[in-house]
């Protein structure tokens, strides 16, 4: 093994890990302010990958056009999603939320196979397949705008937490419901918010990756899920910031741990760093600390 | 009006009747008629049903949030099927040692999440991950098989080694596994054990206060509804014939198998019961009806059969029911 291919799996695993990132973003911001674990949520990147490709096939749209549209239109339904199912369960037991979004997920697999049918679908860019060509390393360029584009929304977002008013009545929901209504901020509406651009960053990811994935109806929980899942433990669930470095750090291990142990054991490393950190840093890297 | 009484007054004893009622009635219907086709969906019913009501223990009465369940059935599928196969291990046997690992497993995942402080969601989203370890684990293991799984040859009929050409004794079989899980859910629930699942459930640290040893409640909670599950794992891989890593470990039969409890309800007997006796049935009759092209549409109906049944019904069918009772028999 020469430094070469490994810089090429740790550099690839980076790209990755930054739209890893993004989806993992949204999944921890509806923890953190709803404590809803959404297993929904791979589901939401499908569907932007299909309604991408769909506007690409049909009218030739670029995806980094449609990609805004995407998120919009995700975000609505994302929003109706949570007023129609999770709302009414807030007060439910928790195991009763979590087979809720499961039910969401599985609602939407059916859905979406019924509409693109269970065939892998793909987006032909004509620049699709170009690299880039550093030395001995080599990245297609849809993936390095992926990347690009991913580290730049979701630190962008970060920003949007942090200074705006919406971004500080979520945080604030977050952290205390209670006395963030007291403070005269609708948690209800903070809530549909969140869970709207919480869903629409995947399906933005979902457009992001459009061109570099065949996608089917459980791309997403085959190939997604489970890394979210594993980032927003290992960032801090709730925590954003945990989730931007949980993403990263997720990405290269994938890469590496792919290198080492073969495709076939790739996902047994996200497994395996799961279980670890939710053994021995059960509140993550970030100690529990809701940013 | 004065509390009437009897042995039907007590909710737990009218649950019980009801339940084994209706599963010496399943008996009798299969016994006398059925085809191959009925008689597999009702073998599969009584396998959830009887899952759905060992993970009541764990799952329901003691409060934990045990959504991994599917773990447990695997490792039971995989010890009988590995016995079995590669050593001759007699099945019925192999029913107690799956029993005995499978509640082994269920020791060490107390052991080391109440260790680590992990509860709630963490606890729900840690034994999700190691069913998922356990499938990646198998999936790529010479010794079990890996993606093949393991294959069981059945020739003739062999009560010895439960072996049978048709269905219907496997049916057997499967009724008197649930029957078993209805009594231990009952027996858990009648006895001191069970008070204790009940404090910790409403409020751990109240019962810690009271010198309830909450830890121990919990691992002995899992210990027994794992080993429920590992048994009904192992009676599945003499029944199907067939196991591999992908089936055994299934999240999506995994949720399929927690419907009938969280519809029917949680903390009762009769709910796991119906839910899986209504569910299952529906649910292999649906497909069979849509046909593999309505793959998709079936996917829809059930995902919505559960989020609309589940935000109608929060705390389970059974709920309603016990108010009824409870009205019926004057008790306050």
């Amino acid at each position: 093994m020469t430094a070469d291919v490994i810089l090429q799996a740790l550099v690839l695993g980076l790209l990755q890990g930054g739209v890893y990132a993004l989806v993992a973003c949204g999944l921890t911001l509806i923890y953190g302010v709803m404590k809803v674990v959404n297993f929904a949520h791979a589901e939401f990147l499908t569907l932007g990958m299909y309604l991408t490709i769909s506007a690409w096939n049909a009218a030739g749209v670029s995806p980094y056009v449609s990609g805004a549209f995407v998120f919009a239109l995700v975000c609505v339904l994302g929003a109706s999603a949570q007023y129609l199912v999770i709302r009414p369960a807030l007060a439910h037991p928790q195991i009763n939320q979590m087979l809720i979004t499961i039910g969401l997920s599985t609602m939407m697999i059916g859905l979406m196979q019924l509409a693109w049918g269970p065939n892998n679908q793909v987006l032909n860019l004509p620049w699709g397949r170009a690299t880039l060509d550093l030395g001995e390393l080599r990245i297609t360029y849809v993936r390095a705008i992926a990347f690009g584009i991913a580290v730049a929304i979701a630190t962008a977002f970060w920003w949007f937490l942090k200074h705006t008013r919406v971004g500080m009545a979520m945080r604030a929901a977050a952290q205390n419901p209670g006395a963030a209504r007291l403070m005269g901020i609708s948690v209800r509406r903070i809530n549909l918010v969140t869970f709207g651009v919480g869903t629409g960053l995947a399906a933005l990811a979902g457009a992001l990756i459009a061109p570099a994935f065949f996608v089917n109806p459980t791309f997403g929980v085959d190939h997604f899920l489970l890394a979210a899942f594993v980032i927003v433990v290992l960032g801090t669930m709730g925590n954003f910031v945990g989730a931007l470095i949980g993403g990263l750090l997720i990405g290269v291990a994938e890469g590496l741990g792919g290198l080492v142990f073969g495709p076939a054991l790739r996902q047994l490393v996200s497994l395996a760093v799961f279980v670890v950190v939710l053994l021995f840093l059960p509140r993550g890297l970030f100690r529990g600390r809701v940013t | 009006m004065a509390p009437r009484t009897g042995f039907f007054a007590d909710w737990l004893n009218a649950q019980l009747a009801v339940a084994l009622g209706f599963v010496v009635l399943v008996g009798v219907a299969g016994g006398l008629a059925g085809s191959d086709y009925f008689l597999q969906i009702m073998v599969l019913a009584a396998i959830y049903a009887a899952m759905g009501v060992s993970w009541a223990i764990a799952g329901g009465l003691s409060g934990l949030l045990l959504l991994g369940y599917i773990s447990f059935f695997g490792v039971g599928a995989y010890v009988d099927g590995l016995l079995f196969t590669k050593y001759g291990v007699n099945p019925w046997l192999c029913l107690a040692i799956a029993a005995a690992v499978a509640g082994l497993l269920g020791w060490l995942i107390a052991l080391v999440t109440l260790r680590f402080g992990l509860s709630e969601d963490y606890f729900a989203m840690f034994t999700v991950a190691l069913s998922q370890v356990l499938k990646y684990i198998l999936l790529n293991w010479d010794y079990a098989g890996r993606a093949t799984g393991i294959y069981l040859t059945v020739v003739k009929d062999d009560f010895a080694t439960m072996s049978f050409v048709g269905r219907r004794p496997y049916l057997f079989i499967a009724l008197a596994l649930l029957a078993a899980a209805i009594l231990l859910n009952y027996a858990v629930q009648r006895s001191r054990f069970g008070y204790y699942l009940a404090a910790v459930r409403e409020n751990d640290q109240a019962a810690e206060a009271l010198g309830i040893d909450t830890a121990a409640v919990k691992t002995k909670a899992m210990v027994v509804s794992g080993a429920a599950a590992g048994a009904i794992g192992a009676f599945y891989c003499q029944f199907a014939t067939f196991i591999d890593p992908k089936q055994v470990f299934s999240l999506a039969t995994n949720f399929e198998m927690l419907l009938g409890p969280v519809l029917g309800g949680r903390l009762s007997i009769i709910g796991p019961v119906f839910g899986a006796a209504f569910l299952k049935p529906l649910q292999d009759l649906l497909r069979g009806w849509l046909g593999g092209e309505a793959d998709a549409l079936y996917l829809v109906l059930y995902g919505l059969v559960l989020v609309v049944g589940i935000l109608l019904l929060p705390r389970g069918l059974a709920a309603y029911v016990e108010t009824w009772h409870r009205r019926r028999y004057g008790q306050p």
